[in-house]
């Protein structure tokens, strides 16, 4: 939980250099992107340092802001893509992809 | 004038007391235009940082009064996204934008931003969605508050013993509730799926949600009394109800200690029979809530939810992970993983049967598993692979005879090869048993007890089979008779084919809650009951009453009853007797 602001900005100073990755995922969890689901997401994109852009339907929001993905409003079904840039870039986009597939470890602690 | 009402219940209890009248949560909020110059929303955007860091304070007051007193982990997630929420960049840019874009006051933009984000949740066209997407308006309610400089916490500062009375409570609030002397919780919006619900009934709150037109009857100090088993809701009750009404809800407070007090005890006779209680569960989160009411495992966890209402059936991992986690949690207690029980109307790859006439007797459970053989496969997979991670069982629902049962363990068997070849790990042999709710399968018990390492007895279907009844049919419920001569026998018959051959029986269904019921399924020999974990406490207690000769001879007596009339009758005499302090909770909710 905290830190959130600095470790976005260390994603985004790594510039273009930095790796790049992406991972999509299809949305199945009941009741789709809402504010549990969003604040599982958030909590694990803020362990990474890598930037973290989830897009859905057409719009983009930033993975690590909690208002920005529950704005996307992606219900069940969506297809999210998952944009991540920075150090740990990979291991980012491809546990981030896991999360939502789990179901965002509904219950679990 | 007394107002009668009633809601949905969502949590057991009666609590009577003064009103406690929450007010809506909106408070009217003028468009102030700022002053020129960039002082004017300097000053806003200072405003809308304190409001912010009030408000965490405030939300992480209650996360941790919840904290310390339960463990709803959804809940606590929940609450944790309203936090990020108050200290969220985006958020805060956002409403900062309309501050010095549109130079009006925070207030006011704080109200525009949550209209906006609700509006593209409303889009969305998910129902489940837009009532989860009231997150974001309580989050700004709050904030409008804190500006106003309102204590933004009415339910901080609460007189002791009252009845909480509101539109609706947001998680953040309930949490506020935890651990204060409350009578009972009363919302005008809900459902027993809704926050409110989950925390009440977490906290041993007595609520009901989902009351229409209540609060234009209620003012504060009013006395309301509320019955969280049965729904109701009075406003000002007449004179001569008040002592019954208070009468009852004391007793439920004393039984309700009286049973916490006894939670770690054995479930045992006064001669000492061991009866196991293990509890039917269907989501990961009540896991916590079996173990605190002190069931020793799991005897029937549904796996339907995991399959309706969904585009495709649940993948073989996302099964693994929550029948380990299920399984881990409750290790080294036992838990019974039940495959789908659904009907084919619910199924979701493709809809199998199109209207079927009857379909209690169609294409379900077992046998729709037998049909859609791949999707079976992959769960019974998904079941063994959970076996590495604790004392897993599986069985079948609506077994009908030994063909049938032999089927499915040759599937069981296909899946287990197809795991063996992949390299995975299945833990130790995991046993699998069958549910007897078909009286074909009572009739071939002892067949069927060569094959099965284990029976549990369905009652809710076997009822309505055996005795050809539709309960939902009004004209006919009442002849749904768990107490029918033949129920009994049924049982017996089953209990007598498991002992033969060496293999436990259990019951999983609404029967085994009944404290009524209970000293004739303790006096026809069974040992294991399956019951929604809220009944545990009082089915301990009726055990813990018990005499196992006294419940053998009332048994014996019962087989030979005419009518379900007359066993019922023999059950009231019995239980008036032995336990009588006991009948007042069996109205208790699950």
């Amino acid at each position: 939980m905290s830190g959130s602001g600095s470790s976005r900005k260390e994603g985004g100073r790594s510039g273009a250099a930095a790796p790049r990755a992406e991972s999509s995922c299809l949305l199945e969890h009941r009741p789709g992107l809402h504010v549990r689901a969003a604040s599982v997401f958030v909590r694990t994109a803020q362990r990474f340092r890598a930037e973290v852009r989830v897009e859905a339907g057409g719009a983009t929001a930033d993975g690590k802001s909690i208002m920005e993905l529950l704005t996307l409003a992606a219900v069940r079904g969506s297809t999210l893509r998952i944009v991540t840039q920075g150090p740990d870039a990979v291991r980012a986009a491809r546990e981030l992809a896991e999360l939502v597939e789990r179901g965002f470890d509904e219950d679990i602690p | 004038m007394t107002v009668r009402r009633t809601g949905r219940p969502a949590s057991p209890g009666v609590g009577v007391g003064p009103a406690f009248v929450v007010e809506g949560r909106r408070l009217a909020v003028a468009r102030r235009p700022l002053a020129d110059g960039a002082a004017a929303a300097e000053a806003e955007a200072a405003r809308l940082r304190v409001a912010m860091a009030q408000g965490r304070e405030q939300v992480e007051r209650a996360r941790d009064r919840v904290r310390e007193r339960t463990h709803p982990t959804e809940l606590l997630q929940v609450i944790e996204g309203h936090l990020m929420l108050l200290q969220d960049e985006a958020f805060e840019r956002a409403v900062l934008q309309i501050v010095q874009e549109e130079r009006v006051n925070a207030e006011w933009a704080v109200r525009r931003v949550a209209e906006e984000v609700r509006e593209a949740l409303a889009a969305s066209g998910d129902d489940l969605f837009r009532a989860r997407g009231d997150d974001v308006s309580f989050v700004a309610e709050r904030l409008v508050r804190n500006l106003a400089g309102l204590q933004a916490e009415a339910l901080a500062d609460l007189p002791p013993g009252v009845v909480i009375v509101a539109h609706e409570l947001s998680p953040v609030e309930m949490g506020v509730l935890a651990g204060r002397h409350v009578a009972a919780v009363v919302t005008e919006a809900g459902s027993r799926a809704s926050h409110t619900a989950i925390l009440a009934r977490a906290l041993g709150l007595p609520a009901v949600v989902g009351v229409q037109d209540l609060l234009a009857h209620v003012v504060s100090g009013a006395t309301v009394a509320v019955d969280g088993s049965s729904g109701e809701v009075v406003v000002e009750p007449e004179a001569s109800e008040l002592p019954a009404l208070r009468e009852r809800a004391r007793r439920l407070g004393d039984l309700e200690r009286s049973l916490t007090v006894e939670r770690d005890r054995p479930a045992e006779t006064r001669d000492g029979r061991r009866v196991t209680l293990l509890a039917n569960l269907e989501f990961p989160s009540e896991v916590e809530t079996a173990l605190g009411c002190g069931a020793e495992g799991v005897g029937l966890y549904r796996t339907e939810f995991l399959y309706v209402g969904r585009s495709r059936p649940p993948s073989e991992e996302e099964q693994v992970h929550i029948y380990s986690h299920v399984a881990g949690l409750m290790a080294p207690r036992p838990v019974t993983l039940r495959t789908f029980d659904l009907g084919g109307d619910k199924f979701v790859t493709r809809p199998v049967v199109a209207g079927e006439l009857n379909p209690a007797l169609g294409l379900r459970a077992l046998r729709l598993g037998l049909y859609e053989r791949d999707v079976f496969r992959t769960q019974l997979r998904a079941m063994l692979r959970a076996g590495a991670a604790g004392e897993v069982s599986i069985m079948f629902p609506m077994v009908c005879g030994v063909g049938d049962f032999r089927q499915a363990l040759e599937v069981v068997r296909e899946a287990a090869d197809d795991l063996r070849s992949d390299g995975m790990t299945t833990g130790r042999d995991v046993p699998i048993g069958c549910m007897i709710e078909v009286p074909s399968a009572v009739v071939v018990a002892d067949l069927l007890a060569r094959d099965a390492a284990f029976f549990s007895l369905g009652t809710n279907d076997l009822v309505q089979y055996a005795l050809a009844i539709d309960r939902a049919n009004e004209r006919v419920a009442h002849l749904y008779q768990p107490f029918h001569p033949a129920m009994l026998r049924l049982i017996r018959q089953t209990v007598e084919a498991g002992r033969a051959a060496g293999i436990p029986v259990a019951m999983c269904g609404a029967m085994a809650e009944d404290p009524l019921a209970l000293p004739l399924l303790v006096g026809l020999g069974l040992e294991r009951l399956s019951i929604a974990p809220s009944a545990v406490p009082l089915v301990k207690a009726v055990v813990r009453a018990l005499r196992m000769e006294e419940a053998r001879r009332l048994a014996l007596a019962a087989l030979d009853l005419d009518t379900a009339d007359d066993v019922a009758a023999a059950a009231s005499g019995f239980a008036a007797g032995a336990f009588p302090e006991l009948l007042d909770g069996r109205s208790c909710d699950c």
